[in-house]
């Protein structure tokens, strides 16, 4: 949603540069370099690259074409004076003679580089536009019939020039555009006849249809006509140009006085009312036909189609409701052609009224009534067609038409729209969204129009407003009434705008059904509220966009009308309510906070079907937080009323409607939290009689549990109940009870209550979704504290025994983390405490599921640890934890038990901060840590980094630390911690994975850093650092010879840091290396392990270039060609 | 309808204005000056031509169609969704001064300009011994309009007298009719 809105204004800071790089890049497209003649000569060809860079400069203004209008000026002409030129100079050598022949898939001929480039300014700018710039001297229209001709002529190909067949050929853009000129140049104030000459072909074999066509019609006219019909069947965007050129030809003067207007129009029927033996004609011939017929009422004049308003009225309608059945079964399956005759009709109808009006005999009143209940019918009708272009249409046709009507009958249509809305069609089961929507933009297209009179406004608004909270989900579930709450938004923008405020003020308040305990306000103020409500709260963004728009035409048109209006629009901002978090928080509270009147209103529209009764779980949260903020409206007072409001809601909600229910609950949830947090807040508001009302109210919530509404087993745990949902809407309102009893001291609920809310959190807590665990284990620490200490021990019991019979199972993980959620709760019991301890750590074994250990791990870490007198014990178990290294067939698991082992160090060591000494254990974690900080895996190498860093900081004897934590500078810092010989060893390990078997990025930053580092040591610091690296390397490899995790980075490393440093290394080394030989034999000994035996021969390369070792290094490579794999041979 | 809204932005602020008069009244002229084009090599116009200008935060299309006699019966071609129609007449024209009414009362009875504004354009007022606007107004008849929204500027292409207050009142008209509603 927010991307949108940042595309557009990346694409008008962009326009600029876009516009200026194509102005630049143009002529040299289009002309031929001559620089210093004033007579410029344009290309035969242009290149295809060139061509297609340009148009892809053109198509990002598809989003915005505004921006494109200042520069059409400067652009347009070059390209239009570039094809006339080519059109005198070069007019018959198209498509042939290209200079490299070779290259001929690479040109373009010129005019097809133009007309690509002009199509896409149709296509972005509009056709009407672009026209407009188009050269309109008469004389060009001989060459350009000519050229029309000659180039979309199927040549034969000639073998002397292998040019491929597509260059010989106009391409459709080509014919579109041409088409589009043609029809532009047909505007010429002239009679054809004298721009005519003899000898224009006449392309098609075709004109033998018009068996009319006098003798003396122009050859232009005859060449032109030929074009269309050809074209008007068309399958591509060729058929609209066409159309359009065949409609200004037939309604040019001259044409019509030889009969042409109407002979085409009868032609048109005809060919889509075909006889018995006649093919019958294709879709597209069908769209074209109605296209053209469509164009003819739309541009004729009244008086010319005079004689043809019955013959095509009553032809359109026999033509679609199928007279001749092929031909209406065509029509009627595509909606283009269902839009055409809508459009027909309408300019019909139009014409025929306004000749009425004059008193023309053509049409008498008989006539007229005939075609308005004909045609009003078919409008109506198509209100509920499926596709929407069709709807549009026919709205818009209706309310054209309705304007025109005199008021009494125009009275009457908009009473049957309102009529059709009240009939029952929200039980129709396919169409009554279609059909409201269609309905509603026929209301919202009239009152754009003004053409509804005032007394009938507030039957409308009626309508608009039930509009604007329609919804209706479709048989698979999905959301259907986002169209018909579009439409309504339209409506009442299009309204705003076009009636006065004193109109709108003299309307009698109860025309909008009143929102609940509000004080009587005007009609406008309640549009607003309405508006308000769909702005924040509906789940689609664009409704949500579309009456915020409304909002600030209502407001914007009639200042002082609406209650803090300016600040609303401010509020209401179309930007803001677009995410739906935001808007159903912020801006639902910032709206509250600004008036009383917009309080209410909100609440209930949270509380309805588009607030916590939402289709999906994440709104309903969001929802029910906003509740719980907007209850602290006026503190107490408010709060009360919303809790009553939802008690009320909760009860009356059905059992199986899980969804609304988990909702609810969340809300009240909320709400209580709101209280909990206002009570500590304002003390001194403490003792009101509202806060003693409210506490009263939250003390008895309580009963929920014991009433019959309470979540029972069954909801808990029955799958097709969806538990999940129960779970956590019942742990959230227990935890904010729990919390608010003990924070503001309310009266404890009895004992079975008690009970019952323990068992259902159990419950909850046995279940296997995140979301449950997280909120059930919350709450039981909120509910603890309640109970009483032998009931608190028995439950801890129950757990273990439930643990224990789970051993091995996937199940149990929320009782691991309830565990620790209670263990600080515990503090006057040690021996629970102590036991819990020896429980979890239990589960932190090898054998138990991993997703059970990350459990026991995280909560020991985060829960327990913190809380505990002495860690030394548990501390220890935590370097097993970091040592992890488990694998499955996902991969390394054991790095989830890192992660959560490395929180866990930090509490360790700050305990120890203050003593002097380290002890061992505390220099074990930190060296742990800090292999962590080196190793390959990003998410680990990440934590350990954090916890590391926080040590780092507060030990007084590292070195001082950098701020910087990526890549390359991030090893080169770490490698600093190499002067600590008891952290050296496990940087060395760690970094030995990385730079060996790490990502291919994370390989290159490990290496360099550490070259960099070794480089910029002196050279006798270096020999030295050198050996100390080898011989810790060697002992990590000793360490570790059998585990392939170490042994082979191990081995690797050392042939890298040899073969780097092979110059460096002093001559009296020799014991050292003869011990790594000796070692790297040792870790391939026998081993069939081929990424082991690989590292080795590394090894021995680099080693063998140690003189006293070759003789040794050689022989056992020899040995090794005789090895089984021939990898490694 | 966020796309119904920004058509309808798009429309609000574009206009199609329709030049018209008899020949040799100076529409071309008109149109060059306001555009601040060279005014000196006008010839007279053979078909028409179309010009847009930015006025005012308005986009005006200008519809210049030749006033020659054989050409008026084309006139009506241009009508299309005109918003404003400028009639431009001669006021050294005495002689033709009837021929000049009917025309315009004819383009006046058009249905397809019913809805739009009319602009008459006194030029050529720079010249001595022309008629004056109220000698105009009463030969022309033009206070028996009303099915038109009117109004009558003497004015000059040759010096540019009183042609931007003319597209101000162009202007203003089309803000009026929006605002009116």
């Amino acid at each position: 949603m927010d991307a949108a809105e940042d595309r557009e204004v990346k694409l008008q800071r962009a326009s600029g540069d876009l516009v200026s790089e194509f102005s630049a890049k143009l002529p040299s497209l289009l002309w031929r370099a001559q620089t210093g003649t004033p007579l410029r000569t344009p290309r035969k060809w242009a290149q295809v690259t060139k061509t297609e860079k340009l148009v892809s400069l053109l198509e990002p203004f598809q989003e915005w074409p505004q921006l494109l209008d200042p520069h059409l000026q400067k652009l347009l002409p070059p390209l239009v004076d570039a094809f006339l030129a080519y059109l005198i100079k070069h007019r018959t050598q198209y498509g042939c003679g290209s200079a490299k022949s070779s290259q001929a898939g690479s040109q373009y001929p010129l005019p097809r580089a133009i007309c690509r480039l002009l199509y896409t300014f149709c296509k972005v700018r509009g056709v009407k536009v672009i026209s407009r710039f188009l050269n309109n001297e008469p004389k060009y229209l001989d060459s350009m019939i000519r050229a029309f001709i000659e180039w979309d002529a199927v040549r034969p190909p000639n073998p002397e020039e292998p040019v491929e067949s597509e260059t010989q050929r106009l391409i459709w853009e080509e014919r579109y555009v041409m088409l589009v000129w043609l029809s532009h140049l047909l505007l010429a104030p002239f009679d054809l006849s004298s721009l005519s000459s003899d000898d224009i072909p006449v392309p098609y074999d075709n004109l033998q249809q018009l068996t009319w066509l006098p003798s003396e019609t122009p050859m232009v006219a005859r060449s032109l006509l030929s074009l269309s019909l050809h074209y008007i069947g068309a399958s591509g965007k060729e058929r609209e140009a066409a159309t359009a050129l065949l409609a200004r030809l037939a309604l040019r003067g001259d044409m019509q006085a030889l009969g042409v207007l109407i002979g085409l129009t009868k032609w048109a029927f005809a060919l889509i009312q075909p006889t018995e033996n006649v093919e019958s004609p294709s879709v597209y011939a069908c769209i074209g036909v109605l296209t053209f017929i469509a164009r003819l009422g739309g541009s004729g004049q009244v008086e010319d189609f005079a004689p043809l308003i019955n013959y095509v009225f009553q032809q359109t309608l026999s033509v679609f409701q199928g007279k001749s059945s092929s031909v209406s079964a065509t029509i009627q399956s595509s909606a283009l052609a269902r839009k055409f005759v809508v459009k027909i009709l309408r300019n019909i109808t139009i014409m025929a009224l306004s000749l009425n009006e004059r008193g023309d005999p053509r049409i008498n009143d008989d006539q007229l009534s005939t075609i308005l209940e004909d045609a009003i019918d078919h409008f109506l009708v198509s209100l509920a067609d499926k596709d929407t272009p069709v709807r549009f249409a026919a709205s818009k046709a209706l309310s054209i038409i309705t304007l025109k009507l005199d008021p009494e009958m125009g009275t009457e249509v908009i009473e049957a729209v309102i009529g059709s809305l009240g009939e029952n069609i929200l039980f129709e089961k396919n169409d009554g969204s279609l059909r409201w929507q269609g309905l509603i933009l026929t209301l919202s297209h009239l009152l754009f129009r003004r053409a509804p009179p005032i007394h009938q406004l507030p039957e409308i608004l009626q309508s608009l407003v039930s509009g604007l909270g329609f919804e209706q989900r479709s048989s698979t579930g999905g959301s259907v009434g986002t169209g018909v709450r579009d439409a309504a938004c339209f409506g009442i923008w299009a309204m705003s705008r076009k009636y006065t405020t004193r109109e709108l003020l003299a309307l009698q308040p109860q025309v909008v059904a009143s929102q609940s305990g509000q004080k009587e306000v005007d009609v406008l103020q309640k549009l607003a509220v309405e508006l308000i409500c769909a702005a924040c709260i509906d789940p689609s963004g664009n409704i949500r966009r579309g009456s915020s728009a409304a909002l600030q035409e209502l407001i914007g048109r009639h200042p002082n009308t609406i209650a803090q209006g300016i600040p609303l629009v401010q509020v209401v901002d179309y930007h803001a309510v677009a995410r739906r978090s935001r808007a159903l928080i912020d801006v639902a509270k910032a709206t509250a906070s600004l008036d009383q009147v917009y309080w209410s209103p909100l609440l209930d529209a949270l509380m309805g079907w588009r607030g916590i009764g939402s289709p999906d779980a994440e709104s309903r949260r969001h929802a029910a937080k906003s509740i719980g903020i907007l209850s602290t409206q006026e503190l107490f007072k408010t709060m009360s009323l919303v809790l009553d409001k939802l008690l009320q809601m909760f009860s009356s909600i059905s059992r199986n409607d899980v969804e609304s229910r988990h909702g609810c609950l969340l809300s009240i949830a909320a709400t209580v939290d709101a209280f909990t947090s206002e009570w500590e807040a304002s003390v001194e508001k403490r003792d009101t009689p509202e806060a003693r009302a409210v506490s009263s109210q939250v003390a008895n919530i309580w009963d929920i549990f014991g009433s019959a509404s309470s979540p029972t087993d069954d909801d808990l745990t029955f799958q097709t109940s969806r538990p999940e949902l129960t779970a956590e809407a019942s742990s959230c309102l227990i935890s904010s009870l729990s919390r608010s009893t003990i924070k503001a001291g309310l009266a404890q609920p009895l004992e079975p209550l008690l009970n019952r809310t323990l068992q259902i959190l159990s419950l909850c807590v046995s279940r296997n979704d995140d979301i449950s665990i997280e909120t059930s284990s919350t709450a039981l620490a909120q509910l603890f504290p309640l109970l009483p200490p032998s009931k608190q021990e028995e439950t801890v019991r129950t757990w273990f025994s439930h643990l224990r019979t789970s051993w091995r199972l996937p199940t149990g993980r929320g009782q691991i983390l309830a565990l620790g959620t209670v263990f600080k709760q515990l503090g006057a019991q040690s021996v629970v405490q102590e036991d819990i301890v020896t429980e979890i750590l239990r589960y932190t074994g090898k054998e138990e599921f991993i997703e059970k250990r990350v459990a026991a791990v995280k909560c020991l870490a985060t829960s327990i640890l913190p809380y505990m007198a002495t860690t030394d014990t548990v501390a220890s178990n935590f370097v097993g934890f970091l040592n992890d290294y488990t694998t499955d067939r996902r991969g390394d698991i054991g790095s989830l038990i890192r992660v959560e082992a490395i929180q866990a160090v930090p509490i360790v060591l700050q305990r120890q901060l203050d003593s002097t000494s380290r002890s061992p254990l505390i220099q074990n974690l930190v060296g742990c840590l800090c292999r962590l900080a080196c190793e390959k895996l990003d998410k680990v190498r990440l934590q350990a980094w954090l916890s590391l860093q926080v040590f780092w900081e507060s030990a007084g004897d590292l070195p001082p630390i950098e701020n910087h934590v990526s890549s390359q500078e991030y090893f080169a810092q770490i490698l600093t911690l190499q002067d600590i010989d008891w952290l050296r060893l496990p940087l060395l390990q760690g970094l030995a994975t990385s730079a060996i078997s790490g990502a291919e990025g994370l390989v290159r930053a490990s290496r360099s850093a550490l070259t960099q580092f070794l480089n910029s040591q002196a050279q006798h610091r270096r020999q030295k650092i050198l050996m100390v690296f080898l011989q810790d390397l060697s002992t990590v490899l000793g360490d570790n010879l059998q585990d392939d995790r170490f042994a082979i980075p191990a081995v690797e490393f050392v042939a890298f840091l040899i073969d780097s440093y092979i110059p460096v290394i002093p001559e009296a080394s020799d014991p050292s290396f003869r011990k790594l030989f000796t070692l790297v034999q040792k870790a391939h000994f026998r081993s069939a392990n081929i990424a082991r035996l690989e590292a080795a021969v590394k090894a021995y390369a680099a080693l063998s270039r140690v003189d006293s070792l070759r003789a040794g290094v050689l022989k056992k490579m020899t040995g090794l060609l005789l090895h089984p794999f021939p990898r490694v041979c | 309808m966020l796309s119904i809204l920004r058509k309808a932005r798009l429309k609000d602020k574009e206009m199609r204005i329709l030049m018209l008069g008899l020949d040799n009244a100076g529409k071309t002229t008109i149109v060059k000056r306001i555009m601040k084009e060279d005014v000196t090599t006008v010839s007279p116009t053979l078909g028409f031509i179309i010009k847009t200008i930015d006025f005012m935060g308005y986009k005006l299309n200008i519809w210049d169609v030749g006033g020659q006699k054989t050409l008026r019966s084309y006139w009506k071609n241009y009508f299309e969704k005109t918003d404003t129609l400028v009639w431009v007449v001669d006021a050294t024209d005495r002689l033709r001064v009837d021929d000049c009414r009917q025309e315009l009362s004819g383009l006046l009875l058009e249905e397809r300009l019913t809805g739009a504004s009319l602009l008459v354009f006194l030029n050529k007022t720079d010249v001595e011994h022309c008629m004056s606007e109220q000698e105009v107004r009463e030969r022309l008849d033009l206070d028996s309009i009303k099915t038109h929204k009117w109004t009558i500027l003497p004015c000059s292409a040759m010096t540019g007298e009183n042609l931007n207050e003319g597209l101000e009142w162009v202007v203003q008209d089309a803000k009026d009719r929006l605002f009116l509603y």
